[in-house]
């Protein structure tokens, strides 16, 4: 069966967006990427030798989580980084989500991008450590390290959210 | 898990966000939208209609040569085919030229070339045995400038996607060699330089590895790198200088550059150089290797954190780099002092001493310094680089920056290395870092010997060496890390290794006084 856009828009745009929003915390910035990674593939896909489904998936996340990172390294970005985090523990609350996944989501958006990252794919997208280690180009043993922290930190996180309230 | 998972669910765009998107994309590739269409086609062979179980029959697969063609031709230049019936269907008069050879191979590395070209907006040339290929920089720079970090992220994922990090071969491919090359060019030096020429060299007899690449950072200084050197290279614009310099490396290759202009140019024609040719850098780091330092990873990793700042004269690391896994941190600067060192770094601690840089440099090894006040008669002191595996040549490193301190008349206040020694402990520190250091390497032995790469440590085991934490120290080395420890102090002492994987720790002790007795066990943990 063939591809058009709306079907590769419809399986893939979800997942480049959730990933852009776990490395950036913006939704537009997010957004802003779902377009330029499907701008990229349908500009490339005539190169790609993509094997299957999962393949084509997780071309989309390394290009996104690649497009993320050009983001966070561009002076335009770490002007406004700040603000940006506001933003989305803002665009949380006024979300309608409850308390408990309100004080979750606060805590994500503290961790360092590298954690973030990493609990997405482990957590959302269920890849392997070693499948994430490939994504990321990172060592297994990184992976691994960065989950744990990732945890730990999240625990720390919660935990003083709990104190404090 | 679950909150995770709800948390995640959350992030979806609309319905209508979609359609947006897709309109958009279908007004841009109309070819895309239709029945039929000419993009990959990729097959159910799953049992279910919901299930993710496809296959793609592969793309359009296009030949070497018309892929080469239709590169040019989206830069909206001209190809022409020296000596080919083959002619480009959008020639236009007055353009700027590319000819390439119109044999096949040579073709696959123009595409290379210019894909290289295109990341970087940079002049390359190509000269050789054969009719080169030359691209010029404004036609280049005019050529999917806004595309040129999309078409990095997609050389990088095509690198080889599929290859298990642990045995991904140093050597790269030429496409991967060109763009690395490139773009590390960009990244370290910017986009305002854009007058930096890349001449490789390629033998017919072997078209396969350039023979020799020769990096102009500036012209107008006058200066060159080659390597390998070959005798009858083309070194009409090389510059070897009065003060040439010659460096054998273990392969019998010699590099000759000039120290005439010898800051910021050699510098970077090392840095370049070096890279292209997957140097391990060993003949830059000097006695660095010596003190048993190893690099054996990819360096492509680092290139985004080493840049030149052109106001201080060296590579420095900047920020963002400092939030990246302390392992990697740790080789960085390792890369970043020996860059450095190469280019002759005798007044980095009056750098610091005025606040212009963070990294100091000893006689054979570095350090990186958080901070360092002195102001007083005293100073303190602050180390950010203690961590790991390289703790007891960083233990030495601090060791020579404290006698250099105490030589210049400095006497220290306190030092703060994440042990809290007093000075007269110095030495005590010095010991025990060597001692931790040999016990992981028996630890990694036991534990992943058959299985690490020739290093003798693997991913894994250099990853399992740079967090541990030594409960026999009040502070701890690596308070944060869960996953090895040691109990015990002196000669009697035992190692907890714990390694999670497949959801799964797996936890090795090793005692200090049963040194063949490595016992494994395996248990379920929780996740979060």
């Amino acid at each position: 069966m063939d591809i058009d856009i709306d079907e590769i828009v419809a399986l893939y745009s979800d997942t480049v967006y959730r990933a852009a929003l776990t490395c950036l915390r913006d939704p537009h910035e997010a957004e802003d990427v779902v377009s330029e990674v499907m701008i990229k593939y349908f500009t490339v896909c005539g190169r790609l030798e993509i094997r299957d489904q999962e393949h084509l998936k997780a071309w989309f996340i390394r290009v996104a989580v690649n497009r993320c990172r050009d983001i966070l390294k561009s002076a335009r970005y770490r002007k406004t980084a700040a603000l940006e985090e506001e933003r989305a523990v803002s665009a949380g609350m006024s979300s309608g989500m409850g308390e408990e996944e309100l004080d979750l989501k606060k805590a994500l958006s503290q961790l360092d991008e590298k954690y973030r990252t990493v609990i997405y794919l482990y957590y959302y997208e269920q890849y392997k450590t070693e499948e994430i280690a490939s994504l990321l180009k990172i060592p297994k043993g990184t992976v691994v390290s960065r989950l744990a922290r990732a945890r730990e930190k999240l625990k720390g996180l919660l935990s003083d959210e709990e104190m404090s309230t | 898990m679950n909150e995770i998972r709800r948390y995640y669910d959350d992030k979806k765009l609309s319905q209508e966000q979609k359609e947006r998107l897709s309109a958009m994309l279908k007004e841009r590739f109309p070819q895309y939208a239709k029945e039929g269409a000419a993009g990959p086609v990729i097959t159910k062979s799953g049992t279910g209609a919901d299930t993710d179980k496809a296959r793609v029959k592969g793309g359009r697969y296009l030949s070497v040569l018309a892929a080469a063609a239709a590169l040019v031709m989206a830069a909206g230049g001209a190809l022409y085919f020296k000596n080919s019936a083959q002619k480009p269907p959008t020639a236009q008069e007055g353009t700027e030229q590319i000819t390439v050879d119109p044999q096949q191979i040579y073709l696959e590395q123009a595409k290379s070339i210019y894909h290289a070209a295109v990341e970087t907006s940079v002049a390359i040339r190509l000269v050789g045995d054969y009719n080169g290929m030359t691209i010029d920089s404004e036609t280049v720079r005019e050529v999917l400038s806004s595309e040129e970090s999309e078409i990095y992220n997609e050389n990088e994922f095509r690198s080889d996607p599929d290859l298990p990090v642990d045995t991904k071969p140093i050597t790269y491919s030429k496409e991967r060699y060109a763009s690395l090359l490139a773009y590390n060019y960009r990244e370290d030096c910017g986009q305002s330089l854009e007058e930096i020429e890349f001449i490789l060299t390629f033998d017919k007899s072997d078209p396969t590895q350039p023979r020799a690449v020769t990096v102009y950072p500036d012209k107008e200084a006058d200066i060159g790198f080659t390597y390998p050197n070959i005798e009858n290279t083309d070194t009409d614009d090389l510059t070897t200088g009065e003060e040439e310099t010659e460096y054998e490396d273990p392969s019998g290759f010699k590099t000759v550059y000039s120290r005439r202009n010898e800051s910021r140019e050699t510098a970077l024609c090392i840095y370049l150089g070096a890279q292209a040719v997957q140097w391990d850098l060993s003949h830059i780091w000097g006695d660095l290797r010596g003190a048993g330092f190893s690099y054996e990873g990819d360096f492509s990793d680092y290139r985004s954190f080493i840049t030149f700042d052109e106001e201080q004269g060296r590579f420095v690391n900047p920020p963002q780099a400092f939030s990246m896994d302390p392992s990697y941190v740790c080789t960085l600067e390792l890369l970043t002092g020996a860059l450095n060192e190469a280019v002759g770094d005798e007044d980095a601690l009056e750098r610091i001493r005025s606040g212009r840089s963070t990294v100091l440099f000893t006689e054979d090894g570095f350090l990186y310094v958080d901070s360092i006040d002195l102001s007083g008669e005293h100073y303190v002191m602050q180390s950010g680089l203690t961590e790991g595996v390289y703790a007891a040549e960083v233990g030495k490193a601090y060791k020579r920056v404290i006698a250099k301190l105490a030589a210049d008349g400095y006497e220290p206040a306190s030092y703060d290395l994440d042990l809290g020694p007093e000075r007269s402990e110095t030495d005590r520190v010095y010991d025990e870092l060597i001692q931790q250091k040999d016990i992981y390497r028996a630890v990694e032995k036991q534990s992943y010997g058959p299985e690490s790469d020739a290093s003798g440590i693997g991913s894994e085991g250099m990853d399992i060496l740079m967090r541990y934490e030594i409960e026999q120290n009040s502070e701890g080395l690596y308070s944060d890390d869960l996953c090895y420890r040691i109990v015990g102090s002196g000669e009697s002492f035992t190692v907890y290794a714990e390694f999670f994987e497949d959801n799964r720790w797996t936890v090795y002790t090793y005692e200090s006084d049963r040194a063949d007795d490595v016992s494994q066990d395996s248990s379920i943990s929780g996740v979060f």
